[in-house]
């Protein structure tokens, strides 16, 4: 092993052995669990459900969790050479011989990496090649929530909250291996838990149009919708009071606080406030007791609060006051990202020294207010502007702005609009700044593309092509006359197949096969994306990348995700997509109940 | 605040941890053990925080020194307990002391080197038998040809079996600087050797009359 990585750059990715990791004798453990995140260490290590189901796992003594990433291609190149198989960092052992083979899927332009790092394992690829004595291949995470693209290849799938559901999957794992039944007795045993969900336990019929005809269940036990996952109680919920503390800089190097899960605003493009939704929230004894336990145990120098929006934290000033005691007490910082701009948030930004006034950040997302409408952000341009007037006035010299293009019903308007909010943003800056900043102010607008996400009231939507998104980017360009400003964008072929496979069908597993095979990997990284071996695999499986993304469905067409029910209604759903096209806005859950389909487990509507 | 002088080891298994993230892995470790680093006065604050000499990515140690400015008063031996406790494995306190002297690292002039070397026995006194060592060496100003033999003390091989030679080399550390990779790379292009493989473990660092370079004995 020594003689790989002294040849590869950064060894210390797959070394293990960091404070924090656990390490077992796996004489005395009956499940090896392989948990496998398809990007490299500094990406994967920074992910907050890793750090949950690691130690949460782990406390069992029956079951040794291990990660792995995947390798860069300099490590490749040797593990190749030496016909070492991908291995668990802990143990160094390959991860063919562990129980099960876990994926979190957190972007669509992972699933490449996915069978990239199941050859490596030397594992069979699809799941119905995989045989007695394999370990169970699975995935859950956000794209879960569409897991049909991935269907040929993973055993079963685990939808929703993970904090209970694995546990219920290991002990059904050791009474079935007791019992010695072969291997397909295992997936029916699962399929009765709640959250998982087994592919080839279902038929898809499809029509002449390529759309579904029929998606029906093998099985009688098997249910036609598989209900997602959630952890009831939160506040019990387990919690890490421990973290890896990774020798290498790693994207998200510090201690994270999970404030709650769920958001109440129902921004109709963001498909995270609909899939985690209810809205959970730890109470702040909980997270304060966490908080002095991760510092205590870490030594990390910084704190950060995450959640989808932590303004929303119901007990936020009371949290942050003694967060800061100590986080003073013991000299560590603390970071409040994902903040709304406003009184409490520039006041509690100037009690942390820490804060570096270089940069604040919105998130308008669009440049009109009838397009904000549209998508349910529910801020006017009055609170953008009052928000980044008090920041200049606090002596914040930047400010990022964030928008999309491509949205339901966006007319050469409204993406003129980003361009004069930004103008507006920028005339601001001279008026609130002090004059020795003035030279240094900086507005930078960033444009990303949109991508309709399953499980949204946007999933029935067209997805802009290239040509329509380069027109509506020059209006853009166009309409920034100021040199303060800086304008982000780069033309997105990734987005085209992000499209494609959010919203794909199983009939893709074969293109990704095919994408696998000419070698693609890596395709979130710009030096291995290459476009020219997908629109190839694409021709090879006979399927077309428009008939995914430049096509409105009919509120009855059969979703491949239908099969999953992330309980919420298809007609709150449609409720929202016909308000969207009206222009009409919806209260977010404290202000009124939307009747969205998770009332009998919601906290705001049930206390 | 006092300064104190911690011997630490760097194992096998840490070797790839850069120095870097050595500084770092210090920081939190005294944060756990509840040991209040002292900062630098100034328009940037610092931990004060001096290593003798930092090692390269892939080298383990025996014997690293650390110099460390800690807040209150508190003895070396109970810092040591308390850090003991609270490293990473991989890293091993040894030593603790308190720093009399102001630039207590400044007389190093040596490091001790053990070299496995894999591949074919290495002929290390023809290598050292050359009056002029030429080979490329990164420089301030950029890579060189440089005669490194003055930059070696002396190198000799202490064990021999199978495969695999150890080489116990003593070369100039500080200001100028002879890496061992750089020594072994030399070795090879003077056809003195060819290692498919070869490990390196830092033994000592070493004052100009190669006696360790803080003498923990009391």
């Amino acid at each position: 092993m020594d003689k790989l990585l002294s040849k590869v750059q950064k060894a210390v990715r797959y070394t293990g052995g960091e404070l924090g990791s656990i390490v077992k004798d796996k004489a005395n453990v009956k499940v090896r669990f392989a948990f496998c995140f398809p990007d490299i260490y500094e990406i994967g290590m920074s992910h907050l459900g890793l750090k949950i189901l690691y130690h949460g796992l782990n406390n069992r003594d029956d079951v040794w969790v291990e990660r792995v990433f995947a390798p860069w291609t300099d490590m490749e190149e040797q593990m190749t050479e030496t016909n070492t198989p991908l291995f668990g960092l802990e143990s160094k052992d390959p991860i063919k011989d562990f129980d099960f083979v876990g994926f979190t899927l957190q972007y669509e332009m992972s699933y490449t990496t996915i069978l990239h790092m199941l050859k490596l394992a030397g594992l069979p690829l699809v799941s119905s090649e995989r045989t007695e004595g394999m370990p169970f291949v699975c995935a859950g995470g956000p794209c879960a929530f569409n897991p049909e693209p991935l269907a040929d290849f993973m055993d079963f799938y685990l939808i929703g909250d993970g904090e209970e559901i694995w546990h219920e999957v290991i002990d059904e794992y050791e009474s079935w291996k007791y019992a010695g039944e072969p291997r397909a007795e295992f997936l029916k045993r699962i399929s009765r838990i709640e959250g998982i969900y087994v592919p080839s336990f279902y038929d898809v019929d499809y029509n002449e149009d390529g759309t579904i005809k029929c998606f029906k269940p093998k099985y009688d036990f098997v249910p036609e919708q598989v209900k997602k996952r959630v952890v009831r109680d939160f506040d019990k919920a387990y919690y890490p009071e421990n973290m890896i503390v990774p020798y290498m800089d790693i994207v998200h190097d510090r201690i994270m606080l999970e404030l709650f899960r769920g958001c109440i605003r129902g921004c109709r493009f963001c498909q995270a406030g609909f899939i985690y939704r209810p809205i959970r929230e730890r109470r702040p004894e909980t997270l304060l007791k966490f908080a002095e336990k991760l510092i205590e145990n870490t030594g990390y120098e910084e704190i950060s609060l995450t959640s989808l929006s932590s303004s929303d934290y119901t007990c936020l000033p009371e949290l942050t006051e003694k967060l800061l005691e100590l986080t003073n007490k013991s000299k560590i910082n603390l970071a409040l990202p994902s903040l709304r701009i406003d009184n409490f948030s520039v006041e509690l930004m100037k009690k942390i020294q820490s804060v570096r006034k270089s940069s604040i950040t919105f998130a308008p997302e669009a440049g009109t207010q009838r397009m904000r409408d549209v998508i349910n952000k529910n801020i006017t341009e009055e609170e953008i502007l009052y928000g980044a007037g008090m920041a200049f006035e606090g002596g914040w010299t930047g400010i990022k702005l964030y928008f999309m293009i491509g949205l339901p019903t966006e007319t050469d308007e409204d993406a003129a609009g980003i361009a004069s909010l930004a103008e507006k943003v920028s005339d601001l800056y001279s008026e609130k700044a002090a004059p020795k900043d003035f030279r240094r102010g900086r507005i930078t607008v960033s444009v990303s593309s949109f991508v309709p996400k399953p499980m949204t009231p946007f999933q029935w939507e067209s997805q802009d092509g290239l040509d329509q998104l380069r027109r509506k980017q020059s209006i853009i360009r166009d309409g920034i006359k100021s040199r303060r400003i800086v304008y982000n964008w780069h033309e997105s072929y990734v987005s085209v197949l992000e499209g494609v496979f959010s919203r794909g069908d199983r009939r893709l597993g074969k293109v990704l096969l095919y994408a696998h095979e000419s070698g693609a990997k890596f395709d979130s990284w710009d030096e291995f994306f290459d476009f020219d071996k997908w629109t190839a695999a694409f021709e090879k499986a006979e399927l077309d990348m428009d008939f995914y993304t430049k096509r409105k469905r009919s509120f009855d067409e059969i979703l491949p995700w239908d099969v999953i029910d992330c309980g919420i209604s298809k007609a709150f759903f449609k409720r929202e997509c016909e308000k969207a096209y009206a222009g009409k806005t919806t209260d977010n859950c404290r202000q009124s109940c939307a009747g969205c389909g998770l009332m009998d487990r919601c906290e705001v509507k049930n206390g | 605040m006092a300064k104190h002088i911690i011997e630490f080891t760097k194992d096998e298994s840490v070797k790839y941890v850069s120095h870097l993230d050595i500084v770092r892995m210090f920081g939190r470790a005294m944060r756990r053990a509840g040991l209040g680093v002292s900062f630098s006065q100034g328009f940037n604050p610092h931990p004060i925080m001096n290593f003798a000499h930092p090692l390269g990515v892939g080298i383990s140690s025996d014997s690293e020194l650390i110099e460390v400015g800690i807040e209150g008063d508190i003895s070396s031996k109970e810092i040591l307990e308390k850090l003991s406790d609270k490293m990473p494995d991989g890293f091993k306190l040894k030593a603790a002391k308190r720093s009399e002297t102001k630039s207590p690292f400044a007389p190093l002039a040596y490091a001790g080197y053990q070299i496995e070397f894999f591949g074919e026995t290495p002929k290390v006194d023809k290598f050292l038998a050359k009056d002029k060592i030429v080979t490329e060496k990164k420089t301030k100003s950029g890579v060189k040809e440089t005669d490194i033999r003055p930059l070696i003390k002396s190198a000799r091989v202490t064990e021999e079996e199978s495969g695999c030679t150890t080489i116990y080399a003593v070369l100039k550390c500080g200001e100028p600087n002879l890496k061992p990779e750089l020594f072994v790379k030399a070795l090879e292009e003077s056809d003195c050797g060819r290692a498919e493989y070869f490990k390196i473990k830092r033994i000592a660092l070493l004052d100009a009359d190669e006696k360790p370079l803080i003498d923990f004995r009391e």
